[in-house]
C-alpha cells in the first residue's frame, strides 16, 4: 500500500511537472509566433501512437520489455497529460468543423473511457475481493451451471426422499430462472443484496411448510443461492472491467486514424 | 465450513485459455476439454484418453480431474480404443477475440467513412474546420480563393501535402491584402526602414518599470520568430464569424520589441513629440489668435466659442480636420480676398517692356516694330512673362542675362541677349496666339522638365485664355505675325520705332477690363490678373507650377515668379495664399492647399479614435490633452515656414505641446478603458493602396472629403 502510494505520488509530480513545462513551452511558442498548435498536434499523435502501444504490449507479453503494472502506470500518466496537451491544441475552445468535431469527441470518449475505466480498476477489485469467493471470469458460466446441477440433484433426491413436491415446485417457480444465468446486474453494481435477501426470504417462508428432512434440502438450496450469487456479482463485476475496453480501444484506433488525417490536412493548409 | 467452488490445484483446475480467439463451448457444467478449440473455432474432442498397451493389456490414460477420481469404469475397448467419448461443443468466441473483432470494425467503419469523405464533394465540407469570420465569409467564395488545390476533393489535398504551405498561404492572403513589397516582414516594413525603427526605438527612454511581462520573459530561451511572418500566425481563421481575426495578445506584441513593460502606465515609452511629427499644411498661430485677436472688440462676435468651431472629426471618427475656410476662417478673414479691404494690387502677366530701341537701330540689329519713347512703360520683364520664356536654353540663358537690368538701356556685351529677349517675346505672342493651349503647356513642360498633370492641364485652360492673349499681341504688335516669319526664315525686319504718337488712334489708355480677373492695360502693355477670392484657380495653379519648377536657385525665373506670388519679394502678392499654405514635400503637390486630410491609404503606427473619446468632453474638453505652449514665440512658430530657405523646413511645427502619456494612462489602465496595444498602435504600418470603393471605409464628408 505504502508503495503504490509512493507511485502515486512520484507520478502525480511527473505529471505535474509535465504539464507546467509544456504549458510554458506552449504558451511560450505562441507567445513568439511559432507554430503552437502545428508541434502540439505532431506531440499529441505521437502520444496517442505511445498510448496504443500498450495494446501491442499486452499482445505480446514475450517481450521483456518492463513490466505490464509499470506500462500501465505510464499508459495512465501519459493518457492525462495527453489529455493536457489536446487542451492546449485545442484553444480549450468547442470545435466548429465537422472533422474537428468527430475528432474532438472520439478523443473526449477514449479519454472519457479510459478515466472511467481506472476508476472501475481502483475501486471495483476491492469490492469483488470483500464480497466473497474470487473466481476466474472464464469459468463463471460452468460453475453456474454446476450449481443448478447440484441444486436439481438435491430435489429430486429430497422428493425421491420425502414424497412431496413443495421444494420442486418451489425451485419451478421461483430458483430456476436464478440458477439459469448471471441475475440482477443493476443489483451487484451497486452492491445491492435486495434480490438475494428477497430469495433467501422465501426460502425461509418456505420451511414452515416443509419437514425436518426437506428443511435441511432446503439449507443446501438457501446455500447454493448464496453461491450463485457470489458468482453473479463476481461475473457482473469482471464484466464491467472488460467491457469498458470494448469502447476504449475501438474508439482509439478510430482517433488514430480521423487525427492522422486532420493533422495532415492542417499540416497542408496551415500557414 | 466454507465451500469453495473454485480449486487451483493442478489436477482440479480447468484449463480455460481465455488468450485464445476460441474457448470452449461447453455448457454442461463440465470443465473445458483439455484438448480445447482449434484457432479456427473446430472442436477437438473425440476421447478422453488415448489407452496405452502395458503388455497385452490396454490401460486407461484418462487425466486425473479431481483427487477422488479414478480411471474410467468402461475402460478401453480390446482394440485399444478409450471407452469414454468426449462429446463435441461448439466453441465461442474469447472475450478478447470479440473485442478485436470489435476494434476491426470500427477501423474498417472509420476507413470506409474517411475514403467516403476524402472523395466526396461532401467531404470536401466537412473536412472545413469551422466557419469563417464575416470578413472573409464571401456569398460566392471558395477554398480555392485562400488555398492552393481548395476546390480539389479532399484527397488530393493528401497527395499534395508535401509542398510548402506556410509561403503559398500567405501569398494567397496578399493578393487581396496589399501589403507592399514587404508584407510578410514585421509590421510590413521593409528591412532598412525596421533597422531604422529599431534604431530609433532603442534610443527611446523607457518611463517607469521597465519590466518585461512573465509570458515574454519566460518565452525568452525560445527563438523568436523568423525574419517573415505568416500572416496566419496571427489571423486565425474558420473560428466562426464573429472571431476576432486581429486579436493578439500584448506580450506577443513586446516579444520582438526592446522597450518591454507589463503596463501602459508603467514602462510604455513616452509619446516624445506625437502626435505633432508632421508639420501643419496650414499655418495657423493659435496663440495669436487666442491671445490677441480673439480679444479685440473688433472679432468678438466672430471669434471661435469651441475647438469645433474650426475643427470637425473625419468619417472614420480619427482625425479632427480643419472645417473648409468658409467655415473656419472666412468670418474674419473673408474681407482679404474680397471687398474694400481686399489688396487690389493685379499681378502683371504679360509685358511688352521699354527697350533701346535707338541702341539697336544704330547696331542694325534688327528686331521689327518695337514701341520706343512711352514713358509709362516699364523697362523690366514681369516674373510671369521670364518663366513663360524659359522655352528653351538660348531664352533661358537671355533672361538670365538681362534679369534685373534695365532695358532701355542696353550695354553692348548686352545687345545679343537683349535681341533674342526681344524676339523670343515676340515669337512666345505670336505662338500663343497660333497654337492656343498648347504653346502654352509646350513652356509649362519645359520650365517643369515634365508633362503637366489632368488636374493642371484643365486649371490652364479654365484660368488663362489663349485668345485673350493673341488679340492682345495683334493689338499691341500690328506686324507680329509678318516679323515672326521673317526672322523664322533669316530675313528680320530692322527696327522700327513704334511711337506713341503712331498707336494713339487704336490704342485706349485705360485698362480694359477682359472678363474672368482679366485686366488690358496699353499705357504699359500689360495684361495683369487680379485674384478676386480665396481659393483662387489661377493662384493656386501657378504658385505650384512655380513651386514645382523652383528647383531653389534664387534668382531663377521659377524662383523669382513663387516669391512675387508669395509677396515675400514685393507686395504683389494678391493672394496672400502663402500666408497659410504651406509647402509640402511631395513634389507633384508642392504646396498644401486644404488641411490634413485622411489619407485612407495610409497606415500609421498609432491611430487614435478622437469620436471615440467625445463622451468626456462634457466634463473634460479639448484642452485637456491639448494644452497651447504660450512660453513659445509666434515667431518662431511662424519663422518654421520659412518657403525661402534653400533647404526648406520641413520640422514638426505646432504651436500646442505634446501629448502628455499621462493624460492617457488616468483612463487606459488594464481594469478602466484598457491597455492594450492594438487599442493605439496598428501593426501594418505603411502605404498599402487605396481600399476598394465599397468597403464602407470611404464615406464622404461633406465640405471635409476632396472630390
Amino acid at each position: 500500500m505504502k508503495r503504490m502510494r509512493h507511485r502515486r505520488t512520484l507520478g502525480l509530480l511527473i505529471l505535474v511537472i509535465a504539464t507546467v513545462l509544456y504549458a510554458w513551452a506552449h504558451l511560450s511558442l505562441e507567445t513568439r509566433f511559432q507554430p503552437a498548435a502545428r508541434w502540439s498536434g505532431i506531440l499529441l499523435l505521437v502520444l496517442s501512437c505511445g498510448l496504443a502501444l500498450f495494446n501491442a504490449r499486452k499482445k505480446l507479453p514475450f517481450i521483456p520489455l518492463l513490466s505490464a503494472t509499470t506500462w500501465m502506470q505510464i499508459h495512465i500518466y501519459v493518457g492525462f497529460f495527453t489529455v493536457v496537451v489536446f487542451l492546449f491544441h485545442t484553444g480549450f475552445r468547442a470545435p466548429a468543423g465537422g472533422l474537428e468535431i468527430l475528432t474532438h469527441a472520439l478523443f473526449a470518449a477514449v479519454a472519457l473511457s479510459g478515466v472511467i475505466g481506472l476508476a472501475l480498476s481502483r475501486f471495483l477489485p476491492p469490492r469483488l475481493t470483500a464480497h466473497g469467493e474470487n473466481v476466474v471470469f472464464e469459468r463463471i458460466p460452468g460453475m453456474i451451471v454446476s450449481l443448478r446441477k447440484e441444486a436439481e440433484q438435491l430435489i429430486v433426491a429430497a422428493e425421491a426422499k420425502t414424497h412431496s413436491s413443495s421444494i420442486a415446485e418451489f425451485y419451478e417457480a421461483r430458483l430456476a430462472a436464478f440458477f439459469a444465468r448471471p441475475r440482477h446486474l443493476w443489483s451487484h453494481l451497486v452492491s445491492s443484496p435486495k434480490p438475494l435477501n428477497s430469495l433467501l426470504e422465501r426460502i425461509d417462508a418456505l420451511d414452515r411448510y416443509l419437514d425436518a428432512d426437506e428443511r435441511e434440502t432446503s439449507a443446501q438450496i438457501a446455500g447454493l443461492v448464496r453461491a450463485k450469487n457470489n458468482l453473479d456479482h463476481q461475473w457482473h463485476l469482471q464484466g464491467l472491467l472488460k467491457v469498458w475496453l470494448f469502447v476504449h480501444i475501438p474508439l482509439s484506433f478510430a482517433l488514430l486514424l480521423f487525427a492522422a488525417v486532420h493533422g495532415w490536412i492542417a499540416w497542408r493548409f496551415t500557414g | 465450513m466454507k465451500r469453495w467452488l473454485q480449486q487451483f490445484g493442478f489436477r482440479e483446475c480447468s484449463y480455460n485459455r481465455p488468450n485464445q480467439d476460441w474457448v470452449c463451448g461447453r455448457e454442461d457444467g463440465r470443465p473445458p476439454c483439455a484438448m480445447g478449440p482449434d484457432p479456427k473455432g473446430g472442436c477437438h474432442a473425440s476421447f478422453e484418453c488415448r489407452p496405452y498397451r502395458d503388455g497385452d493389456r490396454w490401460v486407461c490414460n484418462r487425466p486425473r480431474r479431481g483427487s477422488d477420481e479414478q480411471p474410467c469404469e468402461k475402460g478401453p475397448s480390446p482394440e485399444g480404443v478409450c471407452g469414454c467419448p468426449m462429446p463435441t461443443c461448439s466453441p465461442r468466441r474469447s472475450v478478447r477475440a470479440l473485442r478485436t473483432r470489435i476494434v476491426m470494425a470500427t477501423l474498417a467503419l472509420s476507413l470506409a467513412a474517411m475514403a467516403l469523405l476524402l472523395t466526396s464533394e461532401r467531404g470536401r465540407v466537412f473536412m472545413t474546420p469551422g466557419e469563417l469570420s464575416s470578413a472573409h465569409a464571401f456569398p460566392n467564395g471558395t477554398c480555392a480563393d485562400c488555398h492552393d488545390q481548395g476546390d480539389a476533393a479532399p484527397i488530393h489535398w493528401l497527395a499534395n501535402g508535401a509542398s510548402n504551405p506556410h509561403a503559398a498561404s500567405s501569398a494567397k492572403c496578399l493578393d487581396c491584402h496589399d501589403l507592399g513589397p514587404a508584407g510578410t516582414n514585421p509590421h510590413s516594413l521593409p528591412d532598412n526602414e525596421l533597422a531604422e525603427w529599431s534604431a530609433r526605438a532603442a534610443a527611446t527612454p523607457q518611463e517607469g518599470l521597465a519590466q518585461p511581462p512573465i509570458r515574454v520573459a519566460m518565452s525568452k530561451p525560445l527563438a523568436a520568430h523568423s525574419s517573415e511572418i505568416a500572416c496566419a500566425a496571427c489571423h486565425q481563421e474558420h473560428r466562426g464569424r464573429n472571431h476576432d481575426l486581429t486579436a493578439i495578445a500584448n506580450q506577443q506584441c513586446q516579444v520582438c520589441h526592446q522597450n518591454q513593460f507589463t503596463q501602459f502606465a508603467q514602462g510604455h515609452p513616452p509619446f516624445g513629440d506625437y502626435p505633432f511629427r508632421e508639420r501643419n499644411r496650414i499655418v495657423f498661430d493659435h496663440k495669436t489668435h487666442f491671445q490677441t485677436h480673439f480679444k479685440q472688440d473688433s472679432h468678438k462676435d466672430t471669434a471661435p466659442e469651441s475647438c469645433l468651431a474650426c475643427h470637425q472629426v473625419d468619417a472614420k471618427g480619427d482625425q479632427m480636420l480643419i472645417k473648409p475656410f468658409e467655415l473656419s476662417c472666412a468670418s474674419c478673414h473673408n474681407k482679404d480676398f474680397s471687398g474694400f479691404d481686399a489688396n487690389a494690387a493685379t499681378i502683371p502677366f504679360l509685358r511688352i517692356p521699354l527697350m533701346d530701341i535707338e541702341g539697336f537701330e544704330d547696331a542694325e540689329i534688327p528686331v521689327g516694330e518695337w514701341p520706343d519713347d512711352w514713358d509709362s512703360l516699364e523697362t523690366t520683364l514681369p516674373p510671369f512673362t521670364q518663366f513663360l520664356l524659359g522655352d528653351s536654353e538660348k531664352n533661358a540663358q537671355a533672361v538670365a542675362q538681362m534679369s534685373g537690368k534695365d532695358l532701355d538701356v542696353i550695354e553692348e556685351e548686352d545687345q545679343k541677349a537683349a535681341t533674342d529677349l526681344a524676339w523670343a517675346l515676340k515669337e512666345m505672342l505670336h505662338d500663343i496666339g497660333e497654337k492656343g493651349q498648347a504653346e502654352l503647356e509646350r513652356r509649362l513642360t519645359a520650365n517643369l522638365g515634365r508633362k503637366l498633370a489632368a488636374p493642371e492641364r484643365e486649371a490652364l485652360k479654365n484660368t488663362v485664355s489663349p485668345a485673350m492673349i493673341q488679340a492682345t499681341a495683334k493689338r499691341w504688335f500690328p506686324k507680329l505675325k509678318e516679323e515672326v516669319d521673317q526672322h523664322r526664315s533669316g530675313t528680320p525686319p530692322d527696327a522700327a520705332f513704334m511711337d506713341l504718337d503712331d498707336m494713339e488712334d487704336r490704342l485706349s489708355f485705360d485698362p480694359a477690363n477682359l472678363g474672368r480677373n482679366w485686366t488690358r492695360t496699353d499705357a504699359d502693355l500689360t495684361l495683369s490678373y487680379r485674384p478676386a477670392s480665396h481659393a483662387d484657380p489661377f493662384m493656386k495653379l501657378w504658385l505650384s507650377l512655380a513651386r514645382a519648377a523652383d528647383d531653389g536657385a534664387n534668382g531663377n525665373p521659377a524662383n523669382r515668379l513663387f516669391k512675387s506670388l508669395g509677396g515675400a519679394s514685393d507686395k504683389v502678392a494678391a493672394g496672400r495664399c502663402l500666408k497659410c499654405h504651406t509647402q509640402s514635400d511631395q513634389p507633384a503637390s508642392p504646396l498644401h492647399w486644404t488641411g490634413k486630410r485622411p489619407d485612407l491609404t495610409q497606415r500609421m503606427a498609432t491611430r487614435f479614435s478622437h469620436a471615440s473619446h467625445f463622451h468626456l468632453l462634457e466634463e473634460r474638453n479639448c484642452v485637456t490633452c491639448h494644452h497651447l505652449n504660450f512660453s513659445a514665440s509666434s515667431e518662431d512658430y511662424l519663422a518654421a515656414f520659412d518657403y525661402y530657405n534653400p533647404e526648406p523646413a520641413l520640422e514638426p511645427t505646432c504651436n500646442f505641446r505634446n501629448i502628455n502619456k499621462s493624460t492617457c494612462a488616468q483612463c487606459h489602465t488594464k481594469e478602466s478603458a484598457g491597455d492594450n496595444c492594438l487599442s493605439c498602435h496598428n501593426y501594418h504600418v505603411g502605404s498599402f493602396g487605396r481600399i476598394p470603393p465599397g468597403s464602407g471605409l470611404i464615406q464622404a464628408l461633406p465640405g471635409v472629403m476632396e472630390p
